[in-house]
């Protein structure tokens, strides 16, 4: 097995390349241009991606788990080169990176009314520092790192982020889907639980892939670090310099961190013991050392530096990463095609380092990063968030406020003209205004699940932001304030007031559009107050549905999610609650028609006969229900025609795409036979045997034609309908 | 403005099933749906019967007014007191014009019962739907927004007429309530009904 060379998580890299090859910046900012074109090819890997139906599949969960904290993850390059050693792909970073996943046992906090309670699944999200230093890595592939960021490229940048974020996510995302979709499934298909549709996981795999793209943003403050983890092995030399090198790397203002990126996170420092090669006494004397200097905030983390294999004793797999972004994804493809592999990319590591890492995150997130959050919400909800509330706050706020006086706020930032915080130029609330350290509160209170906290005070956000026009904030503290409201909701079910959140969402999503041009973020507004009002009883079913109506009539989703939200759509309807024996309430009409056009969605765009077949024998039993003769036939007669024709559709698709899986076994056969022959014919003194030969590779060639027709007919939507029953 | 008109009775049964197009502004009378939204038109009306069974219980009147919509199509209801149900779907368009020929391969990825519906681009459709839903808009004529009084109005005109039609022709003595309406005349009597109020 190839060591996997790179120290980045985001490189392609073939197999063969020798390890010291230089990263070359340009490659490493753009894998998705190189990746889009083998999706088709990607899609025949079919056991290579992770099954799906491991992963969680309640959608709500994901959407709460995509607000975990971010940790941004600075190793010295003697750790990097110590991880790289062990077979781990993506440095340190990487390593940590399923371990954060979901941390196991409780983890306890305790809200802002000193309420405790318990966080019951809880994750970290570790990201490499790099993506810290310029928010659009995507987007700019011509940005050198070094390259200081001015006013102008940092507003162009973020423009562009948007702009470009819609059309390269969405044809990224699409072929992602496309080759999750083309793996068979591993549920099985005679039980239909409208609960559990087929479709389901390919849903939330959407979702992760949506959100788990999301670059660093100014005016989302859960993109920013809540803490950095500064690390150094024992293999280093000297060790403090390199460690107060890497500290100041993490300070304002140095190594093109953004200016709106407030200093004030966590520093976590760790020291990484090489087991196999270093001496125990030493580092822990280092790590003494450590422990005077910087106080509670250390760790030491013993892992052993000889790379480990499937038949090494002890190995664990490394478990996969669920939260991939789309470009990650198709990177994440095109790396299995080029070693069109399945086994080289498990990677494994020994059982002891696998219990080290996990008692080091769970030690880290229980005794540092929760403690720290808490302190923080404590203090800005104090010093800022609470004068606000109060009378003289609303007042000021009334009379376009002046810098209103916490210490931090009245410093600056603001910008000259005219007396708001707002800098116009930068297109965001410098750190130390009372708007972003409110802001950044109220995303601490979201991840701590302090809801009440977190919608009372992006109820307040909402207001300055609009005042101020900043657009962008706005939309995003109106977006989050519905999220919020609804959650909150959750726990005290009297507080829902659909009216107020329309108003927020409406503002929301208006914003995204027409002042942002940023479609993909009103998509992530609407998916997630529909996904979070499902579970309100009858009032959030009957909300959900018209705000997912919304989203598809805004018509900003690509084809497949297209087909899965509809499909979703359908479901919402379905486990509509009623009440009384009448079963008022029931929405078994509206659930039958939304499965419908799931079906003509799934044939028309998805070109998935499975998903469409479920879709439709949902569909039936709904009309048989509401039809009350169980004949499964639609009630009215004028319907039978758009009836009739979706399972001609449908059985046209089945039987081509099983002629054309037949076409592929065949051409596979063919070639089994021929290499046969082959050999055969490289034994001495069975020279007769080429006519034999040349039938034979006739035979491959013309099985191969055929093939090749009936795929391209496949992928030829126009002429499905004549090969139907041919 | 195109209309589809049905009769729904007690048990979900269509008993009468009728297209039309608007009398107003000129138009001829001729329905011009476009041919995916036309085969969805029944199933859009018996989605709606959900509506109108939580309706019913809330809104005393034999009028519910609007109760439901897809896409850029609205439902209005008339309920009986024997519990059958009228239902008028319409599809606001300039009269005489298909609204399927406006605006063809706007967006290649859009939703098919929407793809012809939407009659602005799709980032600020929000907008037009804001003001159609919002009550009286700018353009308060019947075929162009079915949101204003007066096509609300008109509506109501005609669904009482055609109740007194159907009341007539339930009262013929080999007819029960629940059969089919085949009547030439009364589909005749509708249609002047469609011609004289929408």
């Amino acid at each position: 097995m190839s060591t996997p060379p790179s120290t980045d998580d985001r490189f392609v890299q073939p197999r063969n390349a020798s390890p010291n090859a230089k990263l070359d910046p340009d490659r490493l900012r753009s894998p998705s241009t190189s990746t889009r074109v083998s999706f088709d090819r990607a899609s025949r890997i079919h056991n290579a991606t992770p099954d799906p139906s491991v992963e969680s599949d309640d959608p709500e969960k994901v959407i709460l788990e995509s607000f975990y904290p971010r940790l941004f993850v600075l190793a010295s390059p003697d750790t990097e080169e110590l991880v790289r050693l062990k077979g781990i792909y993506g440095g340190l970073a990487g390593l940590l990176r399923p371990f954060g996943e979901r941390i196991q046992g409780n983890v306890v906090t305790r809200d802002s009314s000193g309420l405790s309670k318990s966080l019951a699944p809880f994750g970290i999200h570790f990201l490499p520092f790099h993506r810290l230093e310029s928010p659009s890595v995507d987007s700019g592939p011509q940005r050198t790192p070094s390259m200081s960021w001015t006013n102008d490229d940092l507003m162009q940048s973020t423009i562009d982020i948007s702009t470009s974020r819609l059309q390269e996510q969405s044809s990224v995302m699409e072929g992602v889907l496309k080759n999750q979709l083309a793996m068979p499934s591993k549920k099985p298909e005679t039980t239909v639980n409208p609960q559990q549709p087929l479709s389901l996981p390919y849903y939330t795999f959407y979702l992760r892939r949506l959100l788990g793209g999301r670059q660093l943003i100014p005016y989302e403050p859960y993109t920013h670090p809540v803490a950095c983890l500064i690390a150094i092995s024992s293999q280093s030399s000297a060790p403090l310099e390199s460690l107060r090198d890497l500290y100041d790397s993490t300070r304002q203002g140095s190594r093109d961190l953004p200016a709106w990126l407030s200093n004030e996170f966590l520093r976590y420092y760790i020291l990484v013991h090489d087991e196999d090669h270093d001496d125990i006494n030493r580092s822990t004397a280092l790590f003494d050392q450590m422990k005077r200097h910087f106080g509670l905030h250390c760790h030491m983390l013993r892992l052993r530096s000889t790379q480990c294999g499937p038949e090494t004793q002890d190995s664990v797999e490394l478990p996969q990463v669920s939260w991939l972004s789309a470009t990650e994804e198709a990177a994440d493809i095109d790396r299995r095609m080029l070693n069109s592999g399945i086994d080289e990319f498990k990677q494994y590591l020994f059982n002891s380092d696998a219990v080290s890492l996990r008692t080091f995150v769970r030690e880290m997130v229980t005794q540092s990063i929760i403690p720290f959050m808490e302190g923080r919400i404590n203090a800005w909800n104090e010093q800022v968030a609470s004068r606000r509330r109060g009378i003289s706050g609303r007042f000021m706020s009334l009379s376009k406020r002046f810098t209103f006086g916490s210490g931090r706020g009245s410093k600056g930032g603001s910008s000259t003209n005219s007396n708001t915080n707002y800098n116009a130029t930068l297109g965001a609330y410098m750190p130390d205004s009372a708007e972003a350290i409110m802001h950044r509160l109220a995303d601490y209170a979201v991840m701590l699940g302090d809801w009440k906290l977190a919608s009372s005070t992006y109820e307040m956000l909402r207001s300055d932001f609009t005042d101020d026009k900043s657009w962008r904030h706005s939309a995003f503290a109106n977006e989050m304030a519905a999220i919020t409201t609804i959650k909150y909701a959750h726990t005290n079910a009297s507080s829902l007031k659909p009216d107020i959140i329309d108003q927020m969402l409406d503002s929301a999503t208006y914003s995204y559009l027409s002042r942002c041009q940023d479609p993909a973020s009103a998509v992530r507004c609407l998916l997630f107050s529909a996904e979070l009002y499902k579970s309100h009883g009858r009032i959030g079913i009957k909300e959900a549905t018209k705000w997912s109506d919304r989203l598809l009539e805004l018509s900003i989703l690509s084809p497949l999610a297209q087909s899965l939200f509809t499909s979703r759509i359908a479901l919402f309807f379905s486990i509509s609650p009623t009440s009384g024996s009448l079963q008022f309430g029931s929405c078994t009409r509206k659930a039958a028609l939304w499965n419908l056009l799931a079906t003509e969605l799934w044939l028309l765009q998805a070109q998935n006969p499975a998903c469409a077949k479920e879709s439709l024998s949902q569909a039936k039993s709904f009309y048989t229900l509401s039809n009350k003769n169980n004949s499964g036939t639609p009630p009215f007669t004028s319907m039978e025609g758009k009836w009739d024709q979706l399972h001609q559709e449908l059985a046209s698709m089945e039987y081509s795409s099983a002629a054309a899986a037949a076409a592929v076994e065949d051409v596979n056969d063919t070639q089994d036979e021929l290499d046969e022959v082959r050999e055969e014919l490289h034994d001495p003194g069975e020279t007769s045997r080429k006519g034999h030969q040349h039938r034979l590779s006739m035979a491959f060639q013309s099985a191969q034609g055929d093939a090749r027709d009936m795929l391209q007919r496949l992928n030829d939507p126009s002429t499905q309908e004549d090969d139907g029953f041919t | 403005m195109s209309y589809y008109f049905c009769i729904i009775g007690s048990r979900d049964n269509p008993l009468f099933e009728l297209e039309f197009g608007t009398s107003k502004q000129g138009g001829d009378g001729i329905a011009r749906f476009p041919p995916e939204a036309r085969q969805l038109n029944p199933f859009v009306l018996h989605a709606s019967l959900d509506v109108v069974e939580e309706v019913q219980w809330i809104n005393p009147q034999m009028y519910l007014k609007r109760i439901d919509h897809f896409g850029s199509s609205q439902v209005s209801c008339f309920l009986t007191p024997t519990s059958t149900k009228f239902l008028l779907l319409h599809l606001p368009h300039p009269p005489n014009t298909s609204p399927s020929l406006q605006n063809h391969g706007q967006n290649p990825h859009m939703f098919p019962p929407y793809a012809s519906y939407t009659t602005s681009a799709p980032s600020s459709s929000l907008l037009t739907r804001a003001s159609a839903t919002g009550g009286a808009g700018n353009a308060a004529t019947i075929p162009t927004n079915p949101a204003s009084p007066q096509a609300e109005e008109a509506v109501r005109l005609f669904f009482t007429e055609i109740f007194e039609v159907w009341v007539k022709s339930i009262m013929n003595p080999f007819q029960s309530i629940n059969k089919t309406l085949s009547s030439p005349v009364f589909k005749s009597r509708v249609l002047t009904a469609g011609k004289k109020f929408l």
